[in-house]
């Protein structure tokens, strides 16, 4: 009996586990790095990828090509446009290793959620997925090829990963989610142009109310990630050279180092004031006009003080423009909430951000000359 | 279950009547009774007993007063000695004539060593064992002369089991030689020898070795009683031991651990563990034996304490890409498509456009055609061995992949699982992984991770139920906490290793005096 | 016979990975549900709460230091009311253990195998249950020590990572909170630390009695500290408005932590794959009580048909709930039935010991 028994479950389980309901080999689908989504009149999503050709020879050491079709198709939804082009295409399109998606400003503008809740429900997105603003259509940027690139998109995606340009902040769906989605934080996206078939990231998107709202340039930019990560912002600063009063152009390129930023909160007569600290270490890679007899000491002290005079230059202009917006990019809410929950539940933060009062305190801590003799006896 | 399997074994046994049956039954009167004082009716029973067999000899001899016979069997008798023997015997002056009894006591005659008996039974078991049994007329006792001739090899490296450093003896095909090396190896009053008889038509000598005050009594008695209880016809090598005293005969996983080196042999002893020893076999089995032992070598303790921890490392990452390599690979490409890095998964499915077969097929002839070519390997005359190189080499690997048969990758894979069997030195061990290896293969490749996960789970289930004599196989891991878990998986410096393994549940634990 | 089989490392593994199990993943979004940033609270103070229950049970299994539940009830309240007490714990381990299969099969299929059937899911994990079943106690003690170091390591390994990207400003304010939400998180957390009741099963078997009381405190206090800094990192990592939305917010978060140099991607399937390993010992660990249980009620005769029996039972309640959320309602309801259950049987086992000896 109970061998019978035993035996019948055996030959049940052997019969269940036969259907292979998730062996979906890797060769059965197409394997897309890249989405650009834009909107069309309709309110229609536009859907756009690239499959790039595969290459059939197994001695050809190279895998990747820049060869590739371009598909764009619409749908009320990400997945439904997707679907309609597996349609088309002889293989699904797998979603697993998507890389970079681009969404164009007008979906930024109003139905950023629309895209971000697809990605954010679908657990087979990768972790490093990095969201980009398209200045125009999205659909541009996927269709660029550089012909310095290897394969465009894995190309965009690996920039973002060694991140050393100064003038925007990756952001992946993660970050994007957990300032979109939090409070007391005001999520932003880089800017993304195409420009002549090369693409170009520059500047990022600011959002307000989950909206976007407007956006920071360059110079801009590399201030907001001197404060919010500043290990990630690029070492060279360039600053102007000699007594500022002087007509004289001459330029000092400073490398910065062991970049280090702290915010600080505190609640005064019911208004807040923020309190950001940035501390740096630099020292001189370029400078051209060092005069005879000049004191090494005033040397420093003039190139630091230039380099924080820059630096506040950025960061106020920087600020003003967050305050224009009302968009709390730098995440003070955060510290007010953990600091004066009392306060924060009283008022509004997306509009008592504009009234924060700021206090900037820039140290820099000129360390050498790098190699070369500092100067000319 | 054992019970289960033998009462199976014993209904198909039932089922046929050999018509040899009737010859074995004729030799059935009792061999117990004691031996006639005629020596003609004892030498006629014997010869009866051995049913005219050609290699059984006899020679009467007759000097003035005593009229004896020599009962041996032909080539295992060293014949100078035993016609030493003889003359020696003719030339015994006839006054001393008080008994032959004290002839032999006394040794005057053979310098060997002399068994007595009275049975039948024991003196067939003498001739058996290449003794000399001497009748001598009017007396109802005979006597036993020890003229073994010992016809083995030289002791000789073993091609089994290499080793870096430390002795390069191995245990050969004789008893006596073997339980010598150990003893040369441990002279101390407390390594206890014991003998017994196993296999009903071999007779095989078989000893268990076992140091007094350092090895369980439990487990000592318990495998005597399981050796004792052996009822089975032959006993070719020790293995066969092994077999039949398991605790779970049905296992894929060994639970004792052979060995032909008496350096191993003689360590295990000192870590509380028995040696079973049988004649004709150079293979010592090691018992109760846990897993981790068969991912150790003896080379560990003569390497230095860094270098034996590196290597065991080493060891432990080849088993398991053994093991995991291809399953893994299955998992990751065809069901949790995603894991891959970005950078390995475009490739991978571009190179797969131009394979026609289903990964998991694919994989499967890729392992069976590797299991093949070491099967083939294995056990070809050593002249033909380049041409499986070849073979197996350039035709299947390199041309397959040229041809488009397989994936360059998956070739890599599977090469990685073979090389990583190849560090683990127990034989036993790598056919237990090989075979469960395919079993996750197929498991990863209809659940991918999750059924990995999960087949993982049944099979250490089923290695934390198997018992070795009583030791769990998965001590320490399942015994005791992660501080002596360590203490087995790593090695620790001989200043700071007092104590013995706990899980061998031996009677003294201290290695060292104080 | 030899009974006593389980020595102390086993009980205090088979203590630990039969609590860490469904907790493990789900406990910061039902704390920060309630208690938003004060969560550490009620998570200790269910540890306090955890920690008396398990006083008296062990207070009751003092008295009977080599009887199972079942004897023990026999002993005070004779045959046919033990056999009531009895039924009512197989109830229990049969929900806690369906509810269990159950979640974890919904977690599989969310995050590992979206197209595979539910019932072959629940089938495989019932059947790795099933298997121990088979074999002795000795086995289940063995298999849960083997598996401790992974379901230590699940959670170490996200403490371990969070770490550096910890924000303190997501941890504050520390005390922010009222009364009734305190209440009913610490319910929670006292449902997640629940695990003390399968003694009454296995303290029949341990050998090592003497230590056993330390040892037990020890692995809960242990457990409730893990818990408490996993909730705390959780939180401090995630945010308290992020960790509320998400489902399995310690899945996702081993998704979001990034690992220099680790080259594959979606690691948390490394970690739902060790976690997995928690999952298998909670299911076991209960699915085997209930079945010792039931053998032991059951006459002799019917003990070949128990196991089968027992099984499609298990099966068919693991795929009662429709959805999510009614998983969530029925491993709540498997809770609530386990502390009610093991705190009123233990303490009317007390009272009635207590006069019966004050009668004597």
């Amino acid at each position: 009996m109970k061998k019978l028994i035993f035996l019948s479950y055996i030959l049940i389980i052997v019969f269940i586990f036969t259907g292979c309901w998730d062996f979906k080999q890797i060769d059965n689908y197409y394997i897309i790095t890249g989405l650009g989504i834009d909107k069309n009149e309709d309110g229609e999503f536009v859907v756009t990828t690239r499959i790039p050709v595969p290459i059939t020879g197994l001695q050809t050491s190279s895998t990747f090509t820049t060869e590739g079709r371009v598909i764009s198709r619409r749908g009320n939804t990400i997945l439904n446009a997707l679907q309609k082009m597996g349609n088309e295409l002889k293989k699904e399109i797998f979603l697993g290793h998507l890389q970079v998606v681009i969404i164009s400003r007008d979906i930024a503008k109003s139905d950023i959620e629309r895209v971000i809740d697809n990605f954010s429900r679908n657990p087979h997105v990768q972790r490093k997925l990095y969201l980009l603003i398209s200045d125009k259509e999205a659909k541009d940027i996927i269709g660029s090829v550089n012909p310095l690139d290897v394969a465009p998109i894995p190309d965009l995606a690996n920039m973002f990963d060694i991140n050393k340009t100064n003038n925007f902040i990756p952001v992946t769906l993660d970050e994007f989610i957990f300032k979109y989605r939090g409070i007391g934080y005001a999520p932003i996206l880089p800017l993304a142009k195409v420009n002549n078939n090369i693409i170009e990231v520059n500047g990022m998107g600011v959002f307000h109310d989950d909206n976007f709202i407007g956006e920071l340039n360059g110079e801009e930019t590399r201030a907001l990630s001197l404060l919010i990560s500043p290990d990630f912002t690029s070492e060279y600063y360039t600053v102007p050279g000699g007594d500022v009063n002087n007509d004289e152009k001459t330029y000092i390129t400073i490398r910065t180092s062991n970049k280090s930023s702290k915010i600080k909160v505190s609640l005064e007569d019911s208004h807040i004031k923020a309190f950001l600290t940035i501390k740096l270490n630099a020292r001189i890679s370029e400078y051209s006009n060092i005069k005879r007899n000049q004191d090494i000491q005033d040397l420093y002290r003039m190139v630091e003080k230039q380099l924080e005079r820059q630096l506040l230059k950025d960061l106020e202009s920087l600020i003003k423009k967050s305050k224009d917006y009302n968009s709390d990019i730098f995440g003070i809410g955060k510290y007010v909430r953990a600091n004066h929950m009392k306060y924060w539940d009283k008022i509004n933060w997306e509009e008592e951000y504009a009234n924060t009062e700021f206090k900037i305190n820039i140290i820099v801590n000129l360390r050498s000359a790098s190699s070369t003799k500092i100067s000319i006896d | 279950m054992l019970n289960k399997l033998k009462h199976l074994f014993s209904l198909t046994n039932k089922k046929h009547d050999f018509p040899y049956e009737s010859n074995t039954k004729s030799q059935n009167y009792s061999i117990k009774e004691t031996i006639d004082s005629s020596m003609s009716k004892n030498v006629h029973k014997i010869k009866e007993i051995f049913g005219n067999s050609q290699d059984f000899k006899f020679r009467e001899i007759s000097n003035s007063s005593n009229k004896i016979t020599l009962l041996y069997i032909n080539g295992l008798v060293h014949e100078t000695s035993l016609n030493e023997f003889i003359a020696e015997y003719l030339s015994i002056k006839t006054n001393i004539e008080s008994s032959i009894e004290a002839l032999f006591s006394q040794q005057y005659l053979a310098s060997t060593s002399i068994e007595r008996s009275n049975n039948y039974e024991e003196l067939v078991k003498f001739i058996l064992n290449g003794l000399v049994v001497v009748l001598v007329e009017g007396y109802k006792i005979a006597y036993a002369l020890n003229f073994i001739e010992s016809n083995t090899r030289n002791i000789a490296d073993s091609d089994l089991e290499k080793n870096l450093r430390g002795p390069r003896d191995a245990f050969i095909e004789d008893i006596n030689t073997n339980i010598a090396l150990i003893r040369k190896r441990i002279k101390s009053t407390t390594l206890q020898v014991d003998n017994l008889i196993v296999g009903s038509r071999t007779n095989t000598n078989t000893a268990i070795l076992y140091i007094r005050d350092i090895a369980n009594p439990k487990i000592v008695n318990e495998a005597k009683e399981r050796l004792s209880q052996i009822d089975y016809d032959e006993i070719q090598d020790g293995t066969f031991l092994a077999h039949l005293v398991s605790d779970n005969p049905i296992t894929v996983f060994p639970l004792m651990y052979p060995t032909e080196k008496p350096d191993r042999a003689a360590s295990s002893l000192l870590q509380g563990k028995l040696i079973l020893l049988s004649d004709n076999s150079p293979t010592a089995i090691t018992l109760p034996t846990v897993f981790i032992d068969f991912l150790h070598v003896q080379d560990d303790f003569y390497e230095r304490f860094y270098s034996a921890i590196a290597s065991r490392i080493i060891r432990y990452i080849g088993a398991f890409l053994a093991v995991f390599s291809t399953p893994m690979y299955i998992a990751l490409t065809s069901v949790n498509v995603d894991m891959l890095p970005t950078k390995l998964a475009i490739p991978f499915s571009q190179v797969r456009y131009v394979v026609p077969f289903p990964l998991i097929i694919e994989a499967l002839i890729m392992e069976i055609t590797l299991e093949i070519l070491r099967e083939a390997g294995l056990r070809i005359p050593s002249p033909i061995g380049p041409a499986i190189s070849i073979v197996g080499g350039l035709v299947v690997g390199q041309t397959a992949v040229n041809a488009g048969l397989i994936s360059p990758f998956l070739t890599i894979i599977v090469a990685l699982s073979a090389i990583g069997s190849f560090t683990v030195t127990s034989v036993d061990l790598v056919i237990s992984l090989r075979i469960i290896k395919f079993l996750f293969i197929v498991s990863a490749g209809i659940f991918g991770l999750y059924g990995l996960g999960a087949s993982v789970t049944l099979l250490v289930i089923h290695c934390c139920s198997l018992t070795s004599f009583g030791v769990p196989y998965f001590a320490p891991f399942s015994e005791e906490g992660i501080k002596n878990s360590l203490k087995s998986l790593f090695r620790q410096p001989f200043i700071l290793d007092f104590k013995r393994h706990s899980y061998y549940r031996t009677k003294n634990e201290k290695k060292v005096r104080k | 016979m030899n009974v006593k089989r389980i020595n102390i490392f086993q009980i205090r593994a088979i203590l630990i990975t039969v609590t860490t199990g469904i907790g493990l993943i789900t406990l910061p979004r039902v704390l920060a549900k309630e208690t938003s940033t004060t969560s550490w609270l009620p998570m200790l103070l269910g540890l306090i709460l955890i920690l008396i229950i398990s006083y008296f049970i062990l207070k009751l299994l003092n008295h009977f230091p080599n009887s199972d539940i079942y004897e023990i009830s026999k002993n005070v309240l004779g045959k046919y009311i033990s056999i009531i007490v009895c039924l009512l714990f197989i109830s229990y381990f049969i929900l806690v253990s369906s509810s269990t299969v159950r979640f974890t099969t919904d977690v599989v299929n969310i995050w590992m195998l979206p197209l595979t059937p539910m019932k072959v899911i629940i089938l495989t994990l019932l059947t790795i249950a099933s298997y121990i079943c088979f074999k002795k106690i000795e086995t289940l003690g063995r298999f849960c020590t083997v598996f401790l170091i992974f379901n230590v390591l699940s959670v170490v390994l996200v403490l371990f990572f969070t770490f550096p990207s910890l924000k303190e400003y997501n941890l504050r304010p520390f005390f922010h909170t009222n009364l009734s939400h305190l209440f009913r998180s610490t319910k929670a957390s006292l449902l997640s630390l629940l695990g003390i009741e399968t003694l009454f099963i296995f303290n029949k078997f341990i050998s090592d009695k003497i230590n056993i009381k330390p040892t037990i405190y020890k692995s809960i206090i242990f457990i409730g500290l893990l818990y408490v800094l996993l909730v705390e990192f959780t939180i401090g990592y995630f945010g308290i408005d992020q960790v509320k939305v998400l489902v399995f917010p310690v899945i996702s978060l081993f998704k979001t932590i990034e690992i220099r140099f680790f080259i594959f991607e979606r690691v948390e399937l490394f970690f739902l794959t060790l976690w997995l390993t928690a999952a298998f010992t909670t299911i076991s660990i209960y699915y085997y009580c209930g079945f010792y249980l039931l053998t032991k009620i059951l006459p002799k005769r019917l003990s070949r048909l128990v196991l089968p029996f027992y099984l499609v039972i298990t099966y068919l309640l693991a795929q009662y709930p429709q959805n999510n959320e009614d998983t969530i309602k029925l491993l709540n309801l498997a809770g609530n039935t386990g502390i009610i259950l093991s705190t009123s049987i233990t303490l009317l086992l007390l009272i009635i010991i207590k006069l019966r000896g004050a009668n004597k």
